[in-house]
């Protein structure tokens, strides 16, 4: 009965196995749903391996401005960086020599939304309308949800809650009750045009409609609109350009090369240590592969070669906890106890060793990413994308597929590299 | 009981592989105050621009190509340069970065632009089987990242990895492990730090990924040491066994020879991606290499020498306590003894 049992878990656990790998290959639309999976086709390459488009900016800095034209310039990389970080983990904005600003990202356009401008607040459309409220009157800005509503919570400074109650009270007076703001200097189509009915004494406003209809969008509109806090414009007169990739089609081809490398290494050192249960041992290694793989396609994290050093890195690092739960069972069965006996003491002894790494390493790893860094932050997320399947296959996976495995498939412990030195009355 | 005396004992010639960090110690303090660190182009001002050759042209073109590009760029005296090719199919070609402090070889820098727009061809015509139509983007100069900050943001993320690191391990095992793993965080650390330094490796906005993935090493490695040596201070088989020998009886010769074939995995695939990659990810991986070959040594050699040395404490401590026990136990019997006579 028992063996029965072991053969069904077996083969029950192998084929779920081999449906999870067969899906980072196949794609497929998900039922009932618009989505369509696309697994290892979902995966893009970063800038350095794949190019994309920059484009170089002018910056006005506004006349309110108090810090240094440097500062300006520094405040403005590092708001950009921000920006871009939230959409690609492979994007850079730096400043040139002749003062201005480059963005390149792994794209085919530049979205305006990573541009940081001036707001203007007005009564009046066009340009000639003259600014009531300026990004130095703004003190926060920040999404918030009111009820069911989402929108942008501005605080205004004391200047600016004096300047907006006027504003407001000329608005809220006329026939149409509209405002005008505006972003980057394009007057000819408002950024938002909120509704006005009343005066607003408070010295802050919610924002909601103008394109808010969920939390993301609010963040994006809160984001958008933070960036005008700084007092800076970015304007460009020319197209974006396209970018080649520097670390080329060589390197793309290389790491692809490598990675299937790592794995069939990992498999024979596995086979040469332990033979059949290395082989089995290495199902499970399959399963933390293809969760990382499908994880960074739905978090569309992009390719890049700090970002593959840290998924080798999770991968060896996940091989290692698997061998070292079968060296835990070769020394337990080593002392004289039967195959079943030295697996479930061996777990005992090897969980809390793999938690202790597991845990450790995921928190040290999570402090990497106090370093301002592109590449260190792709190495952490890449790295971090193994760390659930690690967990998962170390801790579980491995021991039932070699529980399970051995329970109906072994009487020689030739076949698993496993030597008793001792003999113990377990009666 | 068995013992290792008959074999190398590694964990006995502390002091002599210790001379290894302190000879580099000296070298790199030597070489730091006389030349400097060496930093790559992200921390100093470059200008750029790329040469496009705008059809897919073969490898022995593409290596006419460059060296032409190089003999224009010495010809100018341009010394502090790369070229590098990038680019795929007819979208290939090289980019020029060329270090300019303070913007003073801009005008240079554009004469060479047009020499290679104008001449490139021309001078290599004979050697190539096609017609390559030369271009050339505009020049980009970026100016100095600040280096500074980079490095305090790595002393922060790796100063707080080693007090996690060292909670951990006084909570899970005990004070020793816990200072054990400091120390050895320290040391490779510092180690890093120098082997960059004499082998004058250029430090990039990537090399934090070297300290990183060396403390991670020193910090795994050192969890697989202490939970195979805690238990050893309780064995009684131990007892008459020297310190080294019990912790050369976990940390021996097979366990140095796993950890290299771990290593390996990782050490392999970086050097064959150094071989295709662009210079700038070639001194990463030299440098992470050299991170990963120092947090093993001074895994293998200086946290485990500490356990050797705090073994004796240990070792007193136990003895202490045994003699107490049994002490205890002496006593007991005589009043028991003493109450029976009295009944």
């Amino acid at each position: 009965m028992k063996k029965k049992r072991a053969i069904r878990n077996y083969v029950l656990t192998s084929i779920f196995v081999v449906l999870v790998f067969l899906l980072t290959f196949i794609p497929f639309p998900v039922p009932g749903t618009s989505y369509n999976f696309m697994g290892l086709a979902n995966l893009h390459l970063g800038l350095e391996l794949g190019g994309g488009v920059k484009n170089t900016y002018d910056i006005e800095i506004a006349d309110w401005y108090e810090g240094t034209e440097e500062d300006a310039y520094r405040e403005t990389v590092d708001r950009v960086q921000y920006l871009l970080d939230k959409q690609y983990s492979d994007a850079k904005a730096y400043i040139n020599a002749d003062k201005k600003i480059t963005i390149e990202v792994p794209d085919t356009t530049i979205s305006e939304s990573f541009l940081i401008g001036f707001i203007e607040m007005k009564s009046e459309s066009g340009e000639d309308a003259e600014a009531k409220v300026t990004g130095q009157d703004i003190e926060s800005v920040e999404y918030m949800l009111s009820g069911t509503t989402h929108g942008v919570y501005i605080k205004f400074t004391e200047e600016g809650k004096e300047k907006f109650a006027e504003l407001t009270k000329t608005v809220s007076s006329k026939d149409e009750q509209t405002m005008y703001i505006y972003m980057n200097k394009n007057y000819d189509q408002a950024f938002s045009e909120p509704t006005v009915t009343e005066e607003n004494t408070m010295g802050y406003t919610f924002i909601s409609g103008s394109g808010i209809t969920n939390k993301s969008s609010g963040k994006a509109y809160a984001d958008r609109l933070a960036g005008t806090m700084i007092g800076v414009n970015m304007t460009t007169k020319t197209e974006a350009t396209e970018v080649v990739s520097e670390n080329g089609n060589s390197v793309r081809i290389m790491m692809t090369i490598v990675t299937i490398a790592v794995v069939v290494a990992a498999v024979v050192v596995a086979y040469v240590l332990f033979k059949e249960l290395g082989l089995v041992s290495s199902l499970s290694l399959f399963f933390a592969l293809a969760v990382s793989v499908l994880v960074s396609a739905i978090f569309d994290l992009q390719i890049t070669v700090a970002g593959w050093l840290g998924f080798v890195i999770g991968f060896v690092f996940n091989y290692v906890l698997h061998l070292y739960y079968l060296n835990v069972i070769k020394r337990e069965y080593a002392k004289g106890k039967k195959f079943i006996v030295s697996f479930s003491s061996g777990y005992r002894g090897a969980l809390f060793n793999m938690l202790d790494v597991l845990l450790l390493t995921t928190g040290s790893v999570l402090f990497l990413l106090f370093i301002p860094s592109n590449l260190v932050r792709m190495f952490v997320y890449n790295f971090l994308m193994t760390i659930p399947g690690t967990a998962f296959t170390s801790m579980f996976l491995n021991k039932v597929f070699a529980v399970n495995y051995t329970a109906f498939n072994l009487k020689n412990e030739k076949k698993v590299n496993f030597t008793k030195e001792a003999n113990i009355d377990e009666n | 009981m068995k013992t290792n005396s008959s074999k190398f004992n590694f964990i006995t010639s502390f002091k002599y592989f210790m001379i290894i960090p302190v000879v580099m110690a000296l070298a790199a303090m030597i070489i730091g105050l006389i030349i400097g660190f060496n930093f790559d182009y992200d921390y100093r001002n470059v200008s750029t621009f790329t040469v496009k050759f705008n059809t897919t042209v073969s490898e022995e073109e593409y290596k006419v190509f460059e060296d032409e590009i190089t003999k224009i760029v010495v010809r100018y005296d341009l010394e502090d340069h790369r070229i590098e090719r990038i680019g795929q199919d007819a979208q290939n070609g090289v980019i020029v970065r060329i270090v300019n402090t303070d913007n003073a070889l801009d005008s240079k820098i554009d004469e060479l632009k047009t020499e290679i727009e104008d001449n490139l061809y021309t001078n290599v015509q004979s050697k190539v089987d096609r017609s390559v139509y030369i271009s050339t983007t505009d020049i980009l100069t970026n100016t100095a990242k600040d280096s500074s900050k980079m490095i305090w943001y790595t002393v922060l993320a790796v100063g707080c990895i080693m007090v996690l690191a060292f909670l951990y391990n006084i909570i899970r095992y005990n004070i020793m492990a816990g200072v054990s793993v400091i120390l050895n965080i320290l040391l490779a650390s510092a180690m890093l730090t120098s082997a960059n330094v004499i082998f004058r490796i250029p430090l990039n906005t990537a090399f934090v990924l070297a300290y990183a993935i060396a403390t991670m090493v020193c910090v795994v490695l050192s969890i697989f040491v202490n939970n195979g040596l805690k238990p050893t201070i309780n064995e009684d088989k131990y007892a008459k066994s020297s310190n080294a020998e019990r912790v050369y009886s976990v940390v021996n010769s097979k366990f140095v020879a796993k950890t290299l074939i771990y290593m390996a995995f990782i050490i392999l695939p970086l050097i064959l991606i150094a071989v295709f990659s662009t210079i700038s990810t070639l001194y990463t991986i030299i440098s992470i290499i050299l991170g990963l070959i120092i947090a093993v040594f001074t895994t293998l050699f200086f946290s485990t020498s500490i356990w050797s040395f705090w073994y004796k404490r240990e070792k007193d401590i136990m003895l202490k306590r045994r003699q107490e026990r049994e002490k205890k136990k002496l006593e007991n019997k005589d009043n028991k003894t003493d109450e029976k006579i009295l009944v």
